[in-house]
């Protein structure tokens, strides 16, 4: 079987039923509305108020797929066909070769079945399951590691979110009724087509346990950071019921900030201000010190925002960056090139912003 | 044969000897401590007469006289820097409870205030000897819908009754000590894997009457009960601070963290029990500042130091100090006190220090009531004395 023909791009979906009659069929007919393009965005919209909450949910998760489309790399992705029962490292090798995306790593070699129409990532989770191994996305392109991570996931278009801890707590102060919370964290990553910068703005729209609690803890905000592990949500919910099991279904909304361009920033002691993924970045010092060349900033941007670090001196012969420690970057010193003038780096200079909707079910309590 | 009886006999009545000899000497040295105790209780009163049979004395009488002499010096010094701890005796029936707590403060000169309690309300209480803090908890029970509160910092100096919120923290109360859980967390963390962790954090507080400064603390918990089906566990806690640290502080705040699952029915603790320990200055050698604005020597361990006693400020709350001192000296709060007309000790509650290149300025805070007139800074060093341990037992601890 030639591996090529078993892929195809923008695969359309027909639609036998109404927009809300789809909707309510969840993230399939999601995909098989956002195919036929802002033809449905007025139809969506209506919806998107839609008493029901399903649907509601689900028609503001298509028109943040339609925003998304604008976001530079951001086309309908490549969609899945016809693999059943191939030859796994071939498989995966024309996926990602018909996402434009590099691979490396060894795959065990066994036969592979992926439903059809699913574009990378959705395709991913499903041969993760099946070979028993993990994708990452790494700075060199996809890599693969050993071992399946049976953690609450959920993929859909260009981003996927894994929860790996979940906290159940119970405070008592002993003045006042004893208080509790559940606390869940959680990684969001893009495809790599669209890179992911930064998250904000993370909502819980609904959380239920198995027991029909209502687990949205008002206002519902959470909170994102970068760490070194990822993007990384942190979500607090009510305590669920003593007797519950699982938090049934969990639908999150996020603001996620993608990079639109990337472009050199310099920076001197005379102009020492700098936007780096909507965020100012100040040069504080450039200083001697024990270690060689030591450029304060008074934040770095996270990696995902900037990379490419440069300290040149007038002639702008580069000096080797050693290491970074905290907000500050040592570069060797090299007597013979003098003193550094300028520090440099290749940032994200500007961003495109857009709604990533989140839905996972049977998230197991502890 | 007749030789063999001969000198068992002469065993025998040496034997006898030596024990009639040495009961007599016991007899004789109970009676020698019986009056040197005699003669340590009468205090300094003693040492004008103890000093002059000294003179004439000689030997081993002469260097038990001195020793006398020594000790009476010694537990005046510690006196001064520590004085009993109050007890509480009254027998009150449908009085006003604000007239009570008056009476209570009044007896162990210090500021207790009824802060939301209503002073109107009436209780009835009778307590005979009764240490402060427990004599303030029975009125809270007594009343029924109060609750004592005490500083989070320092002795139990400046005290508050307030009306009871929706519960009250649990506590155990030891003679002059008093000890709670101020808080208590339960959690339990799944990575989704096989592993889920549960721990129970324990926030205790421990406070003291203020008559009392110990050196040191330490909390150590040996034992809980679950209120499920009544698990015991003797795992002895690691004491806070580690058993194996030099102690360098009485610190009154113990996070404990215990790793471990509760059964899946507990609720929390039936009981949890362990002791305190705590360390006392076995002697002090004290330096009293008189005039604010005078510069003083002072030898302290690891050489001399000078203090200024710069100024005295009043708060509503609290007295704080502000005095001067030349660098490397690290005053703890229990080197400092505020002394009152009457000869009162009043101990640091917390130090701060500022330091530049030519000065340290320390400023002390002190829980010495508005109307307490002082009349000088007294810095100390105290070398600590034995351990002292106190069991503590804290029942119905719910966490979840």
């Amino acid at each position: 079987m030639r591996i090529g023909a078993i892929l195809a791009a923008g695969c359309l979906m027909g639609l036998q039923d109404s927009p809300s009659d789809a909707l309510r069929r969840g993230w399939t007919g999601v995909r098989g509305l956002i195919e036929q393009g802002e033809a449905v965005r007025p139809t969506l919209t209506a919806l998107a108020e839609d008493r029901d909450p399903d649907v509601s949910f689900y028609a503001r998760a298509a028109l943040a797929e339609l925003d998304g489309l604008g976001c530079p790399g951001a086309s309908v992705p490549v969609r899945t066909k016809a693999i059943r029962g191939v030859s796994s490292v071939d498989a995966l090798r024309e996926l990602f070769k018909a996402a434009g995306m590099k691979f490396s790593g060894d795959l065990p070699d066994r036969a592979l079945t992926i439903p059809d129409g699913l574009p990378l990532l959705e395709a991913l989770e499903e041969a993760s399951r099946a070979l028993d191994v993990e994708f990452y996305l790494a700075a060199g392109g996809w890599k693969v590691t050993p071992g399946y991570l049976h953690a609450p996931r959920f993929a859909f278009g260009r981003f996927r979110i894994r929860f790996d801890q979940i906290q159940r707590e119970a405070r008592n102060s002993f003045e006042r009724p004893i208080s509790g919370s559940c606390r869940l964290r959680a990684r969001l990553s893009g495809d790599g087509a669209a890179r992911l910068v930064s998250v904000s703005d993370v909502r819980v729209l609904e959380a239920k346990d198995d027991r029909g609690v209502d687990l949205v803890r008002k206002p519902g905000l959470g909170t994102y950071q970068f760490l070194p592990e990822g993007h990384t949500l942190f979500v607090e919910l009510s305590p669920p019921a003593p007797t519950a099991r699982v938090v049934a279904r969990l639908r999150l909304v996020v603001t996620a900030s993608l990079e639109k361009k990337r472009d050199a920033i310099w920076l001197d002691l005379r102009n020492p201000e700098g936007t780096a993924a909507g965020r100012k970045i100040r040069l504080k010092a450039i200083e001697r010190d024990a270690e060689g060349w030591r450029v304060d900033l008074d934040a770095v941007p996270a990696p995902e925002a900037a990379d490419g670090f440069a300290l040149v001196n007038e002639k702008g012969t580069a000096f080797e960056l050693i290491r970074t420690r905290s907000t500050a970057l040592i570069f060797r010193a090299d007597e013979k090139a003098g003193r550094p003038v300028r520090f440099g780096m290749r940032a994200v200079t500007e961003t495109f912003s857009r709604r990533v909707f989140l839905e996972l079910k049977d998230l197991p309590l502890p | 044969m007749r030789m063999l009886i001969f000198a068992w006999a002469v065993l025998l009545a040496q034997d006898a000897g030596v024990d009639e000899a040495a009961a007599r000497l016991r007899e004789s040295m109970a009676e020698s401590e019986k009056l040197s105790e005699a003669i340590l209780a009468q205090g300094p009163s003693a040492l004008g007469a103890l000093k002059r049979h000294a003179e004439s004395a000689s030997g081993a009488f002469r260097e038990h006289l001195l020793a006398l002499i020594r000790e009476i010096e010694r537990r005046e010094r510690v006196g001064r820097f520590q004085t009993t701890p109050s007890t509480i005796t009254l027998n009150a029936e449908s009085a006003p409870l604000a007239d009570v707590v008056s009476e209570i403060a009044r007896q162990a000169r210090i500021s207790v205030k009824c802060g939301t309690a209503p002073g109107k309300d009436l209780v009835g209480v009778r307590l005979d000897r009764v240490p402060l803090l427990q004599a303030l908890d029975e009125l809270c029970r007594s009343h029924g819908g109060i609750v004592l509160r005490w500083p989070r910092r320092g002795p139990a100096a400046e005290l508050t009754l307030d009306q009871a919120a929706s519960g009250k923290p649990p506590r155990a109360f030891m003679g002059p000590y008093a000890l709670e859980i101020s808080s208590a967390t339960w959690s339990q963390v799944s990575d989704f894997g096989v592993d889920v962790s549960e721990r129970i954090a324990l926030k205790f507080h421990l406070t003291w009457d203020p008559a009392l400064q110990p050196m040191f603390s330490r909390l150590v918990i040996t034992r809980w009960v679950e209120d499920g089906d009544g698990t015991v566990c003797e795992d002895v806690t690691p004491s806070l601070p580690p058993a194996d640290q030099p102690w360098t502080s009485a610190p009154q705040q113990f996070d404990v963290e215990i790793r471990r699952r509760l059964s899946l029915d507990a609720k929390g603790f039936e009981s949890i029990s362990g002791y305190i320990e705590t360390a006392f200055p076995r002697d002090v050698e004290s330096h009293r500042i008189r005039d604010p604005g005078a510069r003083r020597e002072i030898p302290v361990k690891g050489g001399k130091t000078s203090f200024t006693f710069l100024e005295l400020s009043r708060s509503n709350r609290k007295g704080s100090a502000r005095f001067e001192a030349e660098p490397d000296v690290n005053l703890r709060p229990w080197d400092v006190r505020l002394v009152d007309r009457s000869g009162k000790a009043w101990p640091g509650t917390w130090v701060r220090s500022s330091r530049d290149e030519i000065k340290s300025v320390f400023v002390a805070d002190f829980a010495v009531p508005k109307d307490v007139d002082v009349v000088e800074l007294c810095v100390s060093r105290a070398t600590p004395g034995p351990t002292v341990r106190t069991d503590w037992r804290i029942d119905r601890v719910r966490v979840r």
